[in-house]
């Protein structure tokens, strides 16, 4: 029906023009313009037509012109005069000229789908954005733009049209936009900061932007030579039965990376999580190829890798512990993040440090238009968030906060335990701030912790800190750079002081300062080129044992620091060498360098490294390189589009990990600590292959994909039987040098949008690890590849969210898995007075298979635009079916004799409600 | 200093409101293990106890499979050798022997299928005196705990043994006995009375209790904490005494308890470490790839015994002692009294006019039931 409508209105306006055309009879101009400064131009015209020109003298003193014309429509004049001008006329039917610069007059109310007035206007100048803040959606969607200076005209058949998608509300950009052009989707339209680079021939071309959440704005243009086009795009407050808005055209189907998964907050918020708090790293866990040892635990396990192989950025600061109160949050707090991407295989060329997968977390700009905030009250955590401009349309600032108050769960513990108490915290300030249109200014200010003490005796505390300035710089339509200048830290402190005699401090702390910059340079939409530079300089503090208290007997342990510098250069290419193949490239060389002041032990070669192989103990010099590593690292992917919907990719990876974490517990632990490569611990390298189907179904609606992966892990770090780990001064005697290969196929489909989105996803995995080499120490399971603590062979996941309403939604999660390996008794013995047991050779048995439901039902208050506060309430049950999923099985000796025990975390179904507030 | 490296399990606790443990049988098929334990110290001043052992499979009904006619000698670095005798039940015993201080030492062991193992020569380590056993009365219960300290700043490793003795009484004097469907005197003397009524119970800890100095600057163990003892627990219902037997350990004697205890004691939380092997000091010489388990150190030991009695104790102990009245009819007293049922200790009314019997559990008449009468040298 709507289609109809428009043809109708259009098949009348023409009627209407042409009769209008007719009427006037154009008068036709014979003149000789010399030098003709503006008022004898205009009086030459009044002279010869019946038309009355409007002018602002002031505009025009630059004006002047020099041509002859004979029997000329007065429209051509004008035309010629004002041709590589920005200079306008607008005729009405009054027969009124209005000469203007820039800006052009319109004589006539828009019409949707009136192309013949478009073509009216015959010199429209690009309007920058803050001229048209009043202006409609659908008066953009109909208006020609102009792009490029008419007198730039050169020879180039072709101009690069630099399109920079924002939200028309927020200001904020828009990424993952989808731009086409003439109906034809760009390919490689993907940017994270809603900038856009087109190549297209000159002259008249249809621009749509779909963005999602966004109306569709459609952009005519005129294209006379490179610019910049800002499109504002308007929210789509309601979603119409018969518009079928396909966002996100630049599926994984398109892509040259593979393993990479996007995630917006709004998708991440649809997750049922423990009680009730979106959880960032809870929706990592349920996409394939992403694992953990169980609940409480949010560290998480990519292809095979380990916990500490993850590089977690939060704003381009590197976060080593996301987890708050035991894991059960994450140190996110959703309010302040607008995306989360996950690469698991083609990893960018500008990210390294770590074996497998960067997990980039990007935090909202905050509102450049206005004040608003959002405020959340759930069983165990409160949050707050407030955002708006600084100065308007220029700056913004982005403020978030999260606390809890979870002692109550405390009091409910037996009396033992009633002095303890816990909380955390984390605190984020995102500003922006625009100089001017080819610079912007960043500055992300993060800080999260956590104290904990249990039974008035030990507490535990941690903290993460992040800071970082960012500078955006456009050199070009074609070079743009991003530069940054970071501080990002981790620290625990574990104090005791029950025992005056003993009490103690122990702490741990790292310290790393970035700076990197980052190029990217346009050669065309098709081929763009990756480069840049990074360095790390890091500064650890690996442990100290201080006395706490005047009685304390405790000896001062400080470990001397540690510093190392990692820098990294690198290049990437992104090109399309057809409208099938497509391939990405690139290079990263990285360089490790561990310096002084510091003492190294240096061993015997070929000989297991401890005290009785122990040479000498060599000592540097502040400043002095004790060991450098380095070494290429290759990042390569390719797709080849078989279908229109179906491509097939490749790719091969390889990574080096410099830094180490130092725990023999499955889970990450407050008292685990990170340990640089150094003299005697090699870095970590890695390198995977892997080829993937992709295929979309139904307008794109449907994403399917398979991932098949091969991975190969050496030098990764395992512990010899009662290691050491903390406060040890010659860690590698405790440590040694193990294998891994990990491979599975990864299976999705996702729907992303309707009513009825969300994704399943099963992976078959296997990561196998192997310790034979004599030398280092004693082989384990006989030299034979044994299962690692995360081999979950079979994972199926099933995330769905089902709108019934605008304003009640369902969502529901389900998982499974195989029981992860552990190491069980084969036998008994006694010994010191208990019946013991006998271990069998690692991981060689299961624990049963994990299986788990969540559910919750999202009730929206209504959703009149202009209120006050906007409420909604997320209620839903976790565990919904109250499965003892176990966390693991063990036998302990208690009272002399062996118990075998099952661990559950959560042994029932937990109900949980959270109440939102947007204002 | 215990607690130090304990820590990460105790944060579990927190999650105790919401996390849930039950007994649980793993489907481990049944692997035949038959490994050789090996469990003692070599006394240089006294006699030294070895204890030899095999492994059991899971759900073995045994606790434990003796090794026995072994032969077993001490070997000194000097080679002289000392006989360890079979004393029965895998157990060996040396004669009172005085070893060379200054010499190292270490274990053979011959066993009857021909195996040989030896553990690797150790020093004799000299064991300080234990300073003091004191306790305190904590929210939970009676915490005892152990101080010692080496001036000389050597030992920094020291592991501990105790064995609980604590007195025991009858509820109810055992005057009666139901024989032959009739409740008679049970007929016996004073002394015999006393012997049902007074009773020691006597226990060796079960766990492996370890502590170090290592990270004072003085070799000081301040208040390690050895055993506690709820006030409901009949432990300290009359009279308790505890004996602490320290030893002094090398490094890699502690690491190696310490990894015993971490496997089988301190495990299965979230952030417990996982299980990992377990190496001793001995090698099967016959067959190197077997798997021995035990550490043989050379150390002497120190006692320390302390008593603590009913009245410095709180004690909240019931002794859980129901009473049941069986009313004087053959039937009732047939029906409770019969053989493996409860004992009668009291009439009601006086004879012949008997109206019923007071009756009650037979541990609650006859302590031998439960401990010993014979009074310990000690007491």
């Amino acid at each position: 029906m709507k289609g109809l409508h428009y043809y109708l209105s259009f098949c009348c306006l023409s009627v209407a023009v042409i009769c209008e055309a007719q009427r006037t009879r154009n008068p036709l101009i014979t003149a000789d313009f010399r030098g003709e400064r503006i008022e004898q131009f205009v009086r030459i015209l009044e002279q010869q037509t019946s038309y009355t020109f409007y002018y602002n003298p002031v505009d025009f003193d630059s004006f002047a012109v020099t041509m002859s014309v004979k029997a000329m429509p007065v429209e051509e004049v004008l035309k010629s005069a004002f041709r590589y001008t920005d200079f306008n006329a607008s005729f009405d039917t009054e027969n009124h000229v209005f000469l203007t610069k820039g800006t052009l007059i319109l004589t006539k109310l828009p019409v949707p789908g009136n192309r013949a007035l478009a073509d009216s206007i015959k010199n429209a100048r690009l309007i920058n954005s803050a001229d048209r803040t009043g202006f409609k959606q659908s008066f953009a969607n109909e208006k020609l733009y102009q792009v490029g200076l008419k007198t730039q005209q050169g020879k180039e058949n072709a101009a690069s049209v630099t399109v920079v998608v924002v939200s028309a509300k927020t200001k904020e950009p828009l990424a993952g936009s989808s731009v086409s052009i003439d109906g034809k989707d760009l390919v490689n339209a993907i940017d994270s900061t809603g900038v856009y680079n087109l190549l297209v021939p000159k002259g008249r071309h249809t621009l749509t932007i779909t963005s999602f959440g966004k109306k569709q704005a459609i952009r005519r243009l005129i294209v006379y030579g490179d610019g910049t086009l800002p499109v504002e795009m308007e929210d789509e407050i309601r979603v119409l039965e018969d518009v079928l808005v396909s966002t996100q055209r630049n599926t994984a189907v398109n892509r040259a990376p593979m393993g990479v998964e996007r995630l917006n907050i709004k998708s991440i918020k649809q997750v049922p999580a423990i009680f009730g708090e979106a959880d960032v790293l809870r929706v990592i866990l349920t996409l394939p190829g992403v694992k953990s040892v169980g609940e409480a635990s949010t560290g998480f396990n990519v292809r095979g890798g380990g916990t500490d192989q993850n590089l977690i950025l939060f704003n381009d600061g590197t976060i080593y512990n996301p987890a708050h109160f035991f894991g059960f949050f994450s140190a996110f707090n959703p309010e302040v993040i607008k995306d989360v991407e996950l690469y698991k295989s083609s990893i960018p060329v500008k990210y390294g440090g770590r074996l497998s997968s960067v997990l980039n977390i990007t935090g909202r700009e905050g509102n450049k238009n206005k004040y608003a905030g959002t405020a959340g009250v759930g069983l165990l955590t409160s949050r707050i968030n407030i955002e708006g401009p600084i100065v308007k349309n220029k700056s913004s600032f982005n403020f978030g906060a999260r606390t809890t108050y979870a002692n109550w769960l405390l009091k409910l513990l037996p009396d033992a335990y009633k002095n303890s108490a816990a909380s955390f915290y984390d605190v984020n300030l995102l500003l922006s701030q625009e100089i001017n249109k080819k610079n912007d200014l960043y500055f992300t200010g993060y800080i999260s912790g956590d104290q904990f003490r249990l039974n008035n005796d030990t507490t535990f505390g941690y903290r993460n800190k992040s800071a970082s300035l960012k500078w955006k710089h456009v050199f070009n339509d074609k070079m743009e750079a991003v530069f940054l200048a970071g501080y990002d830290g981790y620290s625990y402190s574990n104090t005791s002081d029950n025992n005056k005699i003993n009490a103690y401090k122990m702490s741990f702390d790292i310290n790393q300062y970035n700076v990197k910059g980052d190029f990217t340079y346009t050669l065309n939409p098709k081929h763009i080129l990756d480069f840049g530079a990074s360095s790390i300089f890091y500064k650890l503090l690996p442990g100290s044992f201080v006395p706490a208290g005047p009685a304390s007997l405790v000896v001062k342990n400080i470990i001397a620091p540690e510093q190392a510098l990692e820098s990294a250069l690198y290049i990437g290419d992104r090109y399309d060498v057809n409208k099938k193949l497509s391939v990405s490239g690139g290079l990263r060389y990285s360089l490790f360098n561990y310096i002084g002041p510091r003492s190294t032990n240096v061993y015997a070669e070929g000989l297991p490294k401890d005290e009785s192989s122990l040479i000498r103990e060599a000592e540097y010099g502040p400043g002095k390189v004790i060991k450098t590593y380095h070494g290429p690292e290759i990042r390569f992917s390719a797709k080849y589009s078989l279908a229109k919907n179906t491509s097939i990719k490749a790719g091969y990876n390889t990574l080096r990990q410099y830094i180490h974490m130092l725990s023999n517990t499955t889970a990450i632990s407050p008292t685990d600590i990170w340990k640089l490569s150094d003299y005697n611990i090699r870095p970590q390298f890695g390198d995977q292959v892997s080829l993937g189907l992709f295929r979309n179904f139904g307008k794109d609606s449907i994403e399917t994909s398979i991932e098949v992966y091969y991975k190969r892990l050496q030098n990764i770090l395992d512990y010899k039987s009662g290691a050491q780990l903390v406060l040890n001064p010659h860690i590698e005697t405790d440590v040694i040098n193990t294998k891994g290969k990990a491979y599975g196929v990864e299976l999705m489909i996702k729907k992303r949008l309707g009513k009825l989105n969300g994704w399943v996803s099963y992976t078959f995995s296997r990561t196998l690890l192997k310790m034979d080499d004599e030398n280092i120490g004693p082989v384990v399971n006989k030299g034979q590849f044994y299962p690692s603590n995360y081999d979950k062979p079979h994972d199926a996941t099933f995330v769905g969210n089902y709108a019934i309403n605008h304003r009640f939604s369902l969502s529901l999660n389900v998982t499974y898995s195989t029981g992860r390996p552990i190491t069980l008794p084969i036998g008994t013995y006694y010994y010191s007075g208990s019946e013991r047991a006998l271990y069998s050779d690692r991981n060689m048995y299961r624990i049963p298979d994990y299986f788990r439901t969540d559910f919750s039902m999202n009730i929206d208050g209504n959703h009149k635009v202009h209120q006050l506060t906007h409420n909604s309430f997320t209620i839903g049950v976790y565990n919904l079916t109250g499965r003892k999923n176990p966390y693991s099985v063990y036998y302990t000796s208690e009272g002399g004799v062996i118990n075998g025990y099952k661990l559950s975390i959560f042994g029932s179904a937990i109900p949980f409600i959270n109440y939102n507030i947007r204002f | 200093m215990n607690k130090l490296w304990s820590i990460p399990c105790l944060l579990l606790i927190v999650l105790a409101a919401v996390h849930c443990k039950e007994h649980y049988e793993a489907n481990v098929a049944a692997t035949q293990t038959s490994n050789l334990v090996v469990e003692g110290y070599i006394n240089p001043k006294g006699f030294t106890t070895i204890t030899l052992s095999r492994t059991l499979p899971v759900r073995h009904p045994d606790k434990t499979k003796p090794e026995l006619s072994a032969l077993v000698t001490i070997r000194g670095e000097d080679n002289v050798q000392y006989n360890v005798r079979g004393t029965g039940n895998g157990t060996y015993r040396s004669d009172s022997l005085a070893l060379n201080p200054n010499q190292k030492y270490r274990l053979h062991i011959k066993t009857n299928s021909g195996g040989e193992y030896l553990s690797e020569y150790v020093a004799v380590k000299p064991t300080p005196r234990i300073d003091s056993v004191n306790w305190k009365l904590e929210n939970d219960g009676v915490h005892i705990y152990v101080n010692t300290h080496d001036p000389q700043n050597n030992t920094r490793y020291y592991k501990w043994d105790y064995e609980e003795t604590w007195e025991i009484h009858s509820t109810y004097l055992n005057l009666y006995k139901y024989v032959n469907g009739a409740v008679v005197s049970s007929g016996l003397s004073d002394d015999q009375l006393n012997k049902l009524y007074y009773c020691w119970i006597n226990q060796k800890s079960v766990g492996i209790l370890t502590g170090s100095s290592a990270r004072l600057s003085d070799d000081v163990i301040s208040e390690a904490p050895i055993v506690l003892i709820p006030y409901a627990s009949e432990k300290i219902f009359v009279r308790y005494s505890i004996l602490i037997k320290q030893y002094a350990l090398d490094r890699k004697a502690y690491d190696f308890y310490k990894m015993m205890k971490t496997n089988t004691e301190s495990i299965g939380s979230v952030f417990d470490p996982l299980p990992s092997n377990l190496t001793g000091n001995i090698t099967c010489v016959s067959n190197p790839s077997e798997i021995v388990i035990g550490y043989v150190a050379a150390a002497s030991v120190d006692e320390k015994r302390i008593f603590i009695s009913r009245n410095e104790i709180p004690s909240t102990f019931g002794n859980g002692c129901e009473i049941t009245y069986v009313v004087n009819h053959p039937d009732s007293l047939r029906h409770y009294l019969g053989p493996g049922r409860i004992w009668p200790y009291q009439t009601d009314g006086s004879f012949p006019a008997i109206l019923g019997y007071y009756a009650t559990y037979p541990r609650c008449l006859d302590c031998t039931l439960r401990g010993s009468n014979v009074k310990p040298s000690f007491w």
